[in-house]
């Protein structure tokens, strides 16, 4: 059950001009945090034009832990007020995504952390991060053999010795 | 709990293989059965297929169109397909899966004046032309052929063949397909007349039927859809539309010499780039270009940018860099020359400049390599629309000491990707061997001297006839080899299937 939280305008600290949102993460920490840094998330904007269709302002409840919410949150402080084009709901998807030299090192984290920002990020639909951990997770398997790309990314071969060795055979299915 | 790559979502998914390599690709679906049944999306296939395109990889045209109608695997199957030839074309040393000779004229004293691929119409006819003397009484009659010769029958046949007691130039349609597939200038030299045969060709049977006939200034240099661009000696240029059989424009450059014989042309929207042995020209046409009309006369273009090289031009080969499932209007150009000298004979070193949009003059220098040519030894290059230059010359690769002149070499280049304008060099400086044998893909350095691999496709024994002129279609990893002693071989580089691509 969604707790709903009333978050009053007035409590913002400072300025008057960005308002809050409550987000709760699912080790149920509660993070307050300025919406226009949350606004590169799709997911977030949905909610909070939700909040304005109804005057209601709840807090979001999000199925990830805290630690990886602050992981997201400090990215999107990083480029707040930053136009990037995959963020851009109009802009035609790129290619590749591109390199952004903050973003290497901002993923420079284990492969779990990174598996765990991407799922993240592809919740709360922020473009930009999601592709930068896509090119961060295909740049530690580029070159690298079936057998090592399980070792880095934590995969189990699963597959029966039969399919193992026909692996055209399956190619056709 | 551990998160796992398994549990990410299909458009995540695509999202890296978006940055990886088909190699990659191939080895990611393979580490688990999750991977795997992603993989059966055609989104991944299509990104992969993208990639080779934007990579100037062709995609073999015998594979069906990778559009909206393919399933995955069929998709899969052709970016596989594309990768095992391009591995091959562009390995150091390409193996031909095999090499066979075109039915030998029977008249006797033949020369090959011109071999041609024809693009699309089946991807299976080549075109010839060629001279020979017949003597039979008292006067020497020269006798001009076209053959259209069918390389995918059984043993290879001539299926059409055309005689004529004038010169003949053609060019075929760069445009697979083309209701018009040849065009063929016939110029009587007594009454200084030039007339234009187009030529319509049977897929299924290669024969050749004359489609119309008209008076045309100048040689044959491109024939693109239904443009077909000529140039005179005095630097005149001429846009025909073929079909109409008229002429729709003229291209007049105010200030050339009155000696200036166009070589090679780029026909683009909107503009025409021209090329003789000294100089490069820019004319800006309107797009779509003037139509042919009984009320105005054809209109006449300046030039609106010129670039002249610093030394003359022994030969050059031009190309728009274009990928057939992607065009672009405005494509980098290619450009292969080999510089003369003050002596007769061309320089040792061939050099690779690249015309980027927005056509800007001078063309940037990119890569030179040496290529020792032999004394009187032809040479010859042809460059095709995905970035591979081939060439003849009299190098012998990796061994200074061999006799020379016994030999010659066909190489080729990948110009594309070509290495990043300011990048700096790569392997270091090195001195250049003073031996003629001097390999030529050893990291010599001094700018961008020769950086990537050079190809050797042959190296052939010249006693066996030395090679005259050179053809090749990218996409369906043909070469053809037309020799002085009038023999015509075709050399296939195409893979059987897809299993023969290696990750």
């Amino acid at each position: 059950m969604p707790t709903i939280v009333s978050v009053d305008d007035s409590t913002v600290p400072g300025e008057g001009s960005s308002r809050l949102l409550l987000l709760v993460s699912s080790d149920n920490k509660h993070i307050v945090v300025e919406e226009d840094i949350m606004s590169r998330s799709r997911f977030i904007s949905k909610q909070v034009e939700g909040f304005e269709a109804t005057s209601q302002r709840h807090a979001i409840l999000l199925p990830f832990s805290s630690f990886v919410l602050n992981k997201v949150i400090e990215y999107c402080s990083h480029y707040r007020g930053y136009y990037l084009l995959e963020d851009d709901p109009d802009a035609a998807p790129p290619g590749r995504s591109p390199v952004r030299e903050w973003d290497q090192e901002f993923l420079d984290v284990d492969r779990n952390m990174l598996l765990r920002i991407i799922k993240a990020a592809h919740y709360l639909e922020i473009k930009s991060l999601v592709g930068s951990c896509a090119r961060a997770i295909a740049d530690m398997i580029r070159g690298k053999t079936t057998e090592e790309m399980r070792e880095i990314l934590g995969v189990e071969n699963d597959f029966t010795p039969e399919e193992e060795h026909s692996p055209s055979s399956k190619c056709t299915g | 709990m551990l998160a796992t790559l398994p549990d990410i979502p299909l458009d995540v998914f695509l999202l890296i293989v978006r940055n990886l390599e088909i190699g990659d690709v191939l080895a990611l679906t393979l580490t688990c059965r999750h991977l795997y049944t992603l993989s059966t999306a055609r989104s991944v296939w299509r990104i992969v297929l993208d990639q080779l395109i934007d990579s100037f990889i062709p995609i073999p045209p015998s594979s069906a169109l990778p559009g909206d109608t393919l399933s995955a695997p069929a998709l899969k199957r052709t970016a596989l397909h594309a990768m095992a030839l391009h591995q091959v074309w562009a390995s150091a040393y390409p193996i031909a899966k095999r090499k066979i000779n075109a039915p030998s004229s029977s008249i006797s004293a033949m020369q090959i004046t011109g071999s041609h691929f024809i693009r699309g119409h089946g991807n299976r006819y080549v075109v010839s032309t060629e001279m020979t003397i017949r003597t039979g009484g008292i006067n020497f009659e020269p006798r001009y052929i076209l053959r259209c010769i069918d390389f995918n029958a059984e043993i290879p046949r001539v299926v059409a063949s055309r005689e004529f007691r004038d010169h003949i130039a053609i060019v075929t349609n760069d445009v697979p397909d083309s209701v018009v597939a040849i065009s063929l200038r016939v110029r009587n030299a007594l009454e200084a007349t030039s007339v234009t045969h187009t030529y319509n060709l049977d897929s299924a049977t290669g024969d050749l039927a004359t489609m119309n006939e008209f008076v045309t200034d100048g040689d044959p240099l491109i024939l693109s859809g239904d443009v077909l661009v000529t140039g005179d000696k005095s630097g005149n240029v001429f846009l025909y539309d073929v079909r109409a059989g008229a002429l729709m424009c003229q291209l007049h450059d105010p200030l050339a010499s009155p000696v200036t014989e166009t070589v090679r042309a780029v026909l683009l929207p909107g503009k025409v780039l021209t090329f003789n042995y000294t100089t490069i020209k820019l004319y800006e046409l309107p797009d779509p270009l003037p139509a042919v009309s009984s009320d105005d006369p054809p209109r006449i273009f300046n030039p609106t940018a010129r670039h002249t090289w610093r030394w003359r031009i022994d030969y050059l080969a031009v190309a728009p860099l274009v990928h057939a499932r992607a065009p672009r209007p405005r494509p980098v150009i290619n450009i292969w020359v080999r510089f003369g000298s003050w002596y007769p004979w061309p320089v040792n070193m061939v050099h690779h400049y690249v015309l980027a949009p927005p056509y800007v003059f001078p063309p940037t220098l990119t890569l030179y390599t040496y290529s020792a040519l032999d004394l009187f030894a032809t040479s010859e290059a042809v460059l095709g629309p995905y970035g591979t230059v081939m060439w003849t010359d009299s190098q012998v690769q990796n061994d200074a000491t061999a006799p020379r002149a016994a030999s010659q070499r066909i190489a080729a280049k990948m110009l594309h990707p070509f290495p990043a304008l300011d990048a700096p060099p790569e392997g270091g400086v090195e001195d250049v061997g003073v031996g003629l044998g001097a390999a030529a893909d050893s990291a010599i350095t001094g700018g961008r001297y020769d950086r990537g691999t050079t190809t050797v496709f042959a190296f052939m024994n010249k006693g066996d006839g030395e090679v005259s002129h050179l053809a090749m279609d990218e996409e369906t990893g043909r070469v053809v080899v037309s020799c002085q002693d009038g023999t015509i071989s075709l050399w296939d580089y195409m893979p059987d299937s897809s299993v023969a691509y290696d990750a």
